[in-house]
């Protein structure tokens, strides 16, 4: 703890050196570029950390969910099984204290709290933004340790474009889809499109065959983890002026898998159960910034639906109608403010839920805005936010936010932020009403965040680099899990302190007609149970399953026609089980190189990839199989006619 | 004559005196001050390993965790050893996810492989002669009403599992009394018997589901009742079944039987005392466990429970030896569980850090 106030200590007198040495007018195409890029977000979290993921590395990470993008490019750990299951863990979070936004839904089911990121395809997707650190009184119940938007880009296209993308891969991996971009400059249609499957019958080392008359490591061939998701995703937009315009998506998914044996079931292997996902998600957003107040209002309805082993009586999903208003004034360029609400209509269909229990559910949430510029450098926000659920209370959230920014050449500027936010999590469905195990008598878990940090930029002939610190300390009160005290149930169990510090880079390197980019991502993540009220649980040690040490590295090189790129990343170790056991670190690499070729409107594109190059041989979830080197093979093309 | 004679008797004599020898001095395998003692059986967590064995010698009051590992160069036990006993100089582990039947023998000690061929969700055993019949749910449990639950007829000698009887309804406990195996059904509201000579199979309706069985002396039975989410009962507490008219004579009320798969049910070495896990809600709301003593003399359970406030109990074993009641906790299943161990009359005496959530126990001697 010491270290860490001894270090907001120093960036706080760098702020206030800096301050005192530069504070003349802003690099205004850098800003202006931020704001673009971030919209709302940044407007009212001047102190938040978000950052996006760039549109070339999510071209690189198509096959599958948002795993792998945010594997090869965030410091955020995954923990990911092969066969379709992989969960967020934002700065040593659960996974459900991370919220992740399509449009105005949340996607994190409401039975389980959180979502299986396999089941959110990369491919559907222009741009994911990450925001570290808590943001529930921006983003609601949910958003402890981080949040994630999908985004979509709307061109407003007049003429028609059209792409489409085939790749074939190692271990029965296929994945085919198609983007869709039609409009007269007003009406507009985006049709998403994709099918991926994968056998993932990869070949392993088996060290846990249970052979004890022939013991030692077995080669074995892992089975029954077959992946299949398709979806489409439509928007049909219409924009009466550059200032009102209505877009409307609706996103239709299904996921089937496979659960992954474990490696000593796979050597015996005998079958396995299956898992299958529907989705719907209905969003349709008014937005009408011609008067000096504007005007957001937005409607949703989400249908998720999850049915084990084929078993139709065992259904577990919720109906959700989502309806959102909001008004935005700037009453001057230094001073504005937002408020709105938002409500939730939820119907639980689930086949553990008692109807004299729990029919539905209503939330309500009332949230204020408010940003101020205290002189043409140094912004404050506000942001306030409190939740009504029927038959629960939750906590009135606030959060602020200041920045303040020193041009410091006169193609550069730093930045430094600082924020403190309150958060909390209303229990799901799960913890409170399942079979006779559920528990009414839960409290929210509630967080508190506290975030230092610097980050310089600069932007010298259209080459564009930054680099950043964050440090950040969050204390989760009241944190929920499933224990056994005789039955199984849901329990506030503990209080949890994550702290850490985040490096962050992205370097642009122009080399004559090479161009290149450098970026990295380093986290020092300790994580402890400070409290719990189990008379031997886990205390004062760093959590199971999250590593104390995350880092990645990535490259690209463009020369004509050809793009290189090569990406690694680092996992530490992590503790499986309160006795110390822990699985190894692994370092991940990968390699590919592509081309593409224009004739006239037409653009064919080919890559192909060599993943996990090293061939490490490791475990994300202790007993679960891996693939080593896998190749991956890709083809794109595309069409614009722009009238 | 004499002499070849006396040559004749002597070496018979010398004979009868090192066959005395080699019968009063052959090495005893398993010695009993090397393998006596309490073997906790820690499941771990389902699929994801951390399974164990502790041992207890309750003669020095030392605990071994992890003690297959100990006695097996360091590998781990792969499945989760949902239940333990031991028969004929062999202790048998039942293992879920790699469902199996490992053998070891009573230093547990495993030199053959488990046999998972038509194993599937296996739950518990009954030793009878050269068999034992198994509980299994089936590779892809219907857990609402288990259609494809089976007892599985293992043979010890071959390894093999012989037959599958079909046992809708997803036997769990399982007894052999009055040469008829009883199966608990856990999802149907009866008792199913199964003839061991003809193979008959008939039910006894009973108002709840139920779980594990006891044999008292004269090869009678007491089983437990429950009340489960899915079948729901006011009537549980144990039952009691003649098993030469096999009808359910009796049944005890008690209130909040454990539904945990473990050792739930115990009785003392004369069999005049029963113990049975409960776990209900205090006057503050909150759930703790305690272990209910049924008087067996005069039927009736006791009205207050011998030992209370157990957070998080997932087991119960009865020390043959002295009738101590060891009662395992956990809360969860990735850290360390507790024994409690207490005297007959319910007084605490001392407790112990374990492996991961401790299910029972067996006790060799």
């Amino acid at each position: 703890m010491r270290r860490f106030v001894i270090l907001g200590l120093l960036v706080s007198v760098l702020v206030f050196c800096a301050g005192a040495q530069n504070s003349h007018s802003l690099l205004d195409t850098i800003f202006l570029e931020e704001i673009i890029t971030f919209g709302d977000l940044r407007k009212f979290q001047s102190g938040a950390k978000i950052e996006n993921i760039s549109s070339s590395q999510i071209e690189l990470a198509q096959e599958g969910g948002i795993e792998n993008v945010l594997n090869r490019f965030s410091p955020v750990y995954i923990k990911a099984d092969a066969g379709g299951l992989s969960t967020i863990h934002f700065r040593g979070t659960s996974a459900s204290h991370t919220s992740i936004n399509f449009g105005g839904i949340n996607l994190n089911s409401l039975t389980l709290g959180h979502s299986n990121l396999s089941t959110i395809p990369t491919f559907l997707f222009d741009g994911i933004s990450l925001q570290y650190g808590s943001s529930s009184a921006i983003n609601g119940s949910g958003a402890i340790g981080g949040a994630i938007y999908l985004g979509l880009d709307n061109n407003w296209i007049n003429g028609l474009n059209v792409s489409a993308k085939t790749t074939i891969g190692s271990f029965g991996e296929y994945l085919i889809g198609t983007k869709i971009f039609v409009g007269n400059g007003k009406w507009e249609s985006v049709t998403r499109l994709y099918s991926f499957q994968k056998e993932n019958n990869f070949p392993f080392n088996n060290p846990y065959s249970g052979d004890v008359e022939n013991p030692g490591v077995v080669e074995d061939i892992q089975k029954g983890t077959a992946i299949k998701n398709q979806g489409l995703l439509q928007e049909i937009n219409y924009k009466f002026s550059e200032e009102q315009y209505i877009k409307s998506s609706i996103w239709i998914e299904n996921s089937w898998r496979q659960v992954q044996a474990n490696m000593q079931s796979n050597y015996h292997y005998n079958g396995t159960q299956e898992i299958d996902n529907d989705n719907i998600r209905i969003w349709t957003e008014y937005t009408n910034n011609i008067n000096r107040i504007k005007f957001k209002g937005g409607a949703g309805y989400v249908h998720d639906m999850q049915v084990f082993d084929n078993n139709e009586f065992q259904q577990i999903g919720t109906d959700r109608f989502i309806g959102e208003v909001q008004a935005t004034r700037d009453f001057t360029n230094k001073f504005g403010v937002k408020t709105g609400a938002k409500y939730k209509y939820i119907n639980p269909n689930v086949h553990a839920y008692s109807d004299s229990v729990i029919k539905f559910e209503e939330h309500l949430d009332i949230f204020f805005s408010s940003f101020y510029r205290a002189s043409q450098n140094l912004k404050f926000t506000l942001n306030l936010r409190q939740t009504f659920v029927s038959n629960f209370n939750a906590p009135f959230t606030p959060s602020l936010g200041a920045e303040y920014i020193v041009n410091s050449g006169s193609e550069s500027f730093v930045k430094f932020t600082s924020a403190l936010a309150k958060s909390y999590r209303v229990p799901t469905f799960n913890d409170r009403y399942w079979g006779t195990q559920g528990n009414p008598d839960l409290k929210p878990e509630s967080g508190n965040n506290f975030e230092l940090g610097t980050q310089f930029n600069s932007n010298k002939n259209n080459c564009r680099s930054k680099l950043g610190i964050n440090l950040f300390y969050m204390h989760v009160k009241n944190w929920i899990e499933w224990r056994n005290f005789g039955i199984w149930k849901a329990q506030n169990v503990q209080e949890v302190v994550s702290k850490g510090i985040e490096f962050q880079g992205n370097i642009c390197i122009p080399l004559g007609d090479f161009n290149g980019e450098f970026g990295f991502n380093y986290t020092f993540n300790p994580v402890e149970s400070i409290k719990t009220i189990e008379e031997n649980g886990l205390l004062n040690r760093h959590l199971n399953y999250i590593p104390k040490h995350m880092g990645n590295v990535f490259f690209t090189m463009k020369y004509n026609k050809w793009h290189f790129f090569t990406d690694g990343q680092f996992t530490g170790s992590r503790y499986t089980d309160n006795f110390g056991n822990k699985l190894p670190a692994h370092f991940i690499a990968n390699f590919g190189v592509g081309y593409k070729l224009v004739v006239q409107k037409h653009q064919f594109s080919f890559s192909i990839s060599v993943n996990n190059m090293l061939g490490a041989d490791y475990q994300n979830e202790k007993y679960y199989a891996m693939p080593g080197r896998y190749f991956r093979f890709s083809t794109k093309y595309d069409i614009n006619i722009i009238k | 004559m004499k002499k070849s004679f006396n040559y004749f008797s002597f070496l018979l004599f010398s004979m009868l005196i090192f066959s005395a020898c080699n019968e009063t001095e052959l090495p005893d395998p398993f010695p009993s001050e090397e393998i006596e003692g309490c073997y906790v059986v820690n499941f771990g967590s389902f699929g994801q390993g951390g399974a164990s064995i502790s041992k207890y010698d309750y003669n020095t009051g030392e605990m071994y965790n992890f003690f297959y590992q100990l006695q097996n160069s360091g590998n781990e036990l792969l499945s989760n050893i949902q239940y333990a006993s031991s028969y004929n100089d062999s202790v048998f582990l039942i293992g879920n996810a790699t469902d199996q039947i490992i053998t070891v023998n009573p230093f547990i000690e495993q030199s053959l492989n488990g046999i998972t061929e038509d194993i599937e969700n296996p739950r518990f055993f009954v030793a009878d002669g050269d068999y034992l019949y198994i509980s299994c749910l089936g590779a892809n449990p219907d857990w609402a009403i288990m259609p494809d639950s089976y007892v599985a007829k293992y043979n010890i000698i071959t390894r093999k599992v012989e037959t599958k009887i079909m046992i809708p309804g997803g036997p769990e406990g399982l007894e052999i009394a009055n040469g008829k195996l009883y199966a608990a059904l856990n999802y149907k509201n009866s008792i199913v018997v199964v003839d061991l000579n003809s193979e008959e199979i008939s039910e006894i309706a009973t108002p709840a589901v139920s779980s594990y069985f006891l044999k008292d002396d004269d090869d009678n039975l007491y089983f437990t009742q429950l009340s489960t989410y899915s079948n729901f009962s006011a009537e549980t507490g144990l039952g009691f079944i003649n098993t030469t008219t096999d009808q359910t004579e009796t049944y005890y009320y008690l209130e909040n039987v454990s539904t945990s798969y473990g050792s739930i049910l115990q009785a003392n070495s004369d069999f005049s005392k029963i113990y049975v896990i409960t776990s209900a809600y205090d006057e503050n709301w909150n759930l703790t466990g305690a272990v209910a003593e049924f008087n067996v003399s005069n039927q009736t359970f006791n009205t207050e429970n011998l030992i209370s406030d157990i957070s998080g109990i997932s087991g119960l074993a009865v020390n043959p030896e002295d009738d101590d009641i060891y009662v395992f906790s956990a809360h969860s299943t990735t850290g360390a569980g507790m024994m409690q161990i207490y005297s007959e009359t319910g007084e605490y005496k001392k407790e112990y850090e374990v492996g991961a959530f401790p299910v029972g126990a067996f006790f060799l001697n």
